[in-house]
């Protein structure tokens, strides 16, 4: 377990290094960054006074040397457009983003893991085809149509929701659902394939024998199995979530981090950008880390890799 | 460390295969070939089935609903939008402009996967290490972060975007290519071809290159339904493809202003790419499932 600890470690390192070097590089090659964070129209004089301002006349590895030291010192710059910390403005959106994100995976898991379980009980039945076709049409369905869609119906014909905010629990229910709905459709169908290979195997048949009742081979001997994979793959997929909600929140005006991101591409906001880039995609590793060694810890199968 | 030979996926699997009925019957899957055609056509034939100018402006019929409501014009038939623009003009040079972009964007990440992937199966070693790491990484990173960066850094135009859909995927075409690699190096051909004196890059091109060649091809189709998902997503937020050009994704994007009053105007454009990303998926399945029967079979 130690051996593994230390791999994974050694990986989060590298990755992180790579993803800060690249958005380090990316800010570098595309022109000198103080471009991005002046006002136009500056003349030659002030923008050379700001560029040895901000170190970047140096040589790319001093540079580079002092780009890793004020993220250590926790610097990362003001915000072109709000003129206030890069830190501030999303501490301020995070909450709501986190709220989002959470409540969809919660959906997500308590309804697909059981349709799924469901469709893998109900194959030979009309029931359990309809099941996957609604599956299968969840997972074609760009989820910003999908946002459209509801829009349409439950907002400006019924009037039974709110099209835009964040502020009362019903605000919720139209952005949880379009965001869930492409990864409950893909959990059904996840979960009911790992569902049949499970109910396949021979310690199933055994505990039939013993008289256990249907229910509990099921869920004891068969979800309990079948669990492992999905779970794995749910926890990894985490990323395509947070991408998912980058495009939510801007179709519901929901001032969360995705919002405030595609804002700040809009208006060339690198400061902003950068910071996001590194926040969100350090959680979204971390949280694959922290899966990975949940399941080490859980299954020992996966230690021997 | 990337060397991990456990069955367990850093992304969805693909999506597990369409319950036996539906491959059994025939029927979806003609009813999508036909519509895929008809599509293919469509864009490709788009300049001159296109009624209008799909960008020119006509103040004067703005947001006309599409013929057979109240207040219609009978010329444009499935209405116009917030500019006085001929929606079915716009649908389908959309239409063709995405199908383009994804269609380069999956060319594009598919040389770089496959170089990238035969390079690290063929080098092994640090090379692998380093080249897997880094895919490991992309796999990682929520990838609409870096579309963002990448396009508020260079600007948006054809190029970037292309250039955003390509690096979208590469990852799996790469962890594919050199999962290929190293269980065929092990097969007697390859031996042989070695044996016989075949220089390693001789080798890996003219003998792995076309043995694996089926699965990526089967990768490629399934990639083109997230791209062009990825393209209208982003479209939709403003970022992809530019006004006044039209692509679905934009379409879609800029009529939701005037959803309450004029729904037609997102309706086609949506409507049209939850069609084109159904036929893609369910052509994409059957031939994977074609793919795979062949691959049994051996």
């Amino acid at each position: 377990m130690t051996a593994f600890l230390a791999r994974r470690l050694l990986r989060l390192i590298a990755t992180v290094w790579v993803i800060v070097s690249a958005v380090f590089l990316a800010t570098r090659l595309t022109g000198n960054p103080i471009d991005y964070l002046m006002p136009e129209g500056m003349d030659a004089e002030g923008r050379a006074a700001m560029i040895a301002y901000w170190g970047l006349d140096g040589p790319l590895l001093d540079q580079y040397m002092l780009f890793w030291r004020s993220l250590f010192a926790g610097e990362f710059g003001l915000g072109l457009m709000e003129r206030r910390p890069v830190l501030e403005i999303f501490a301020e959106r995070m909450g709501r983003s986190l709220g989002l994100l959470s409540l969809a995976l919660v959906t997500t898991v308590s309804i697909g893991v059981p349709l799924g379980v469901l469709a893998a009980v109900w194959r030979h039945r009309a029931a359990g085809t309809w099941l996957l076709l609604a599956a299968f049409l969840g997972y074609a369905i760009p989820n910003f149509v999908l946002a459209i869609l509801l829009l349409l119906l439950f907002s400006f014909t019924l009037h039974w929701l709110p099209s835009a905010g964040a502020t009362t629990g019903w605000h919720y229910i139209m952005p949880v659902a379009t965001l869930a709905a492409y990864f409950v459709a893909a959990l059904v169908r996840y979960t009911r394939n790992a569902m049949l290979d499970v109910l396949g195997q021979d310690y199933i048949r055994t505990a039939h024998a013993k008289g256990l009742t249907p229910f509990v081979v099921l869920i004891r001997h068969g979800l309990r199995n079948a669990l492992i994979p999905v779970v794995t793959v749910l926890g990894l997929q985490v990323a395509t979530l947070v991408s998912g909600a980058v495009v939510i929140e801007t179709v519901f005006a929901w001032d969360g981090m995705g919002d405030l991101l595609v804002g700040a591409t809009l208006r060339r906001d690198y400061p902003v950008l950068q910071f996001g880039v590194l926040i969100v995609a350090g959680a979204v590793i971390a949280v694959n880390m922290l899966v990975d060694i949940a399941y080490a810890a859980i299954d020992p199968r996966v230690r021997l890799a | 460390m990337s060397a991990t030979v456990l069955p367990i996926p850093s992304r969805w699997p693909a999506a597990p295969p369409l319950p036996r009925w539906l491959r059994a019957a025939r029927w979806p899957l003609i009813i999508a070939g036909m519509l895929g055609l008809a599509l293919l056509a469509a864009a490709l034939l788009a300049p001159a089935l296109a009624p209008f100018d799909p960008n020119a402006q006509k103040l004067l019929a703005r947001l006309r609903p599409p013929i057979g409501f109240d207040r219609a014009d009978a010329r444009y038939w499935l209405g116009t939008d917030q500019l006085g623009r001929d929606i079915l003009s716009r649908c389908l040079h959309g239409l063709r402009l995405s199908l383009a972009l994804s269609l380069f964007g999956t060319t594009l990440g598919l040389g770089i996967g496959v170089a990238v992937g035969l390079i690290a199966g063929f080098a092994r070693g640090w090379t692998d290490t380093l080249l897997m790491g880094l895919a490991d990484v992309k796999l990682a990173m929520p990838f609409t972060l870096v579309a963002l960066l990448v396009i508020a850094l260079a600007g948006s135009s054809i190029p970037v975007l292309v250039t955003v859909l390509g690096l979208a995927y590469w990852a799996q075409f790469a962890r594919l290519v050199r999962g290929q690699m190293l269980a065929l190096r092990e097969l007697p051909y390859v031996e042989a071809a070695r044996a016989v004196g075949g220089t390693p890059w001789r080798v890996a091109v003219r003998h792995m290159l076309p043995n694996l060649i089926g699965p990526v091809v089967v990768m490629a189709t399934l990639n083109f339904s997230n791209l062009i998902l990825l393209e209208s997503s982003l479209s939709f937020i403003g970022i992809g493809v530019q006004p006044p050009t039209a692509t679905l994704g934009s379409m879609v994007g800029q009529g939701r202003d005037y959803l309450a009053s004029a729904p037609w105007v997102v309706a086609t454009p949506a409507g049209l790419i939850v069609l084109v990303s159904l036929v893609v998926m369910l052509l994409g399945d059957a031939l994977r499932d074609r793919m795979d029967a062949a691959l049994r079979g051996r």
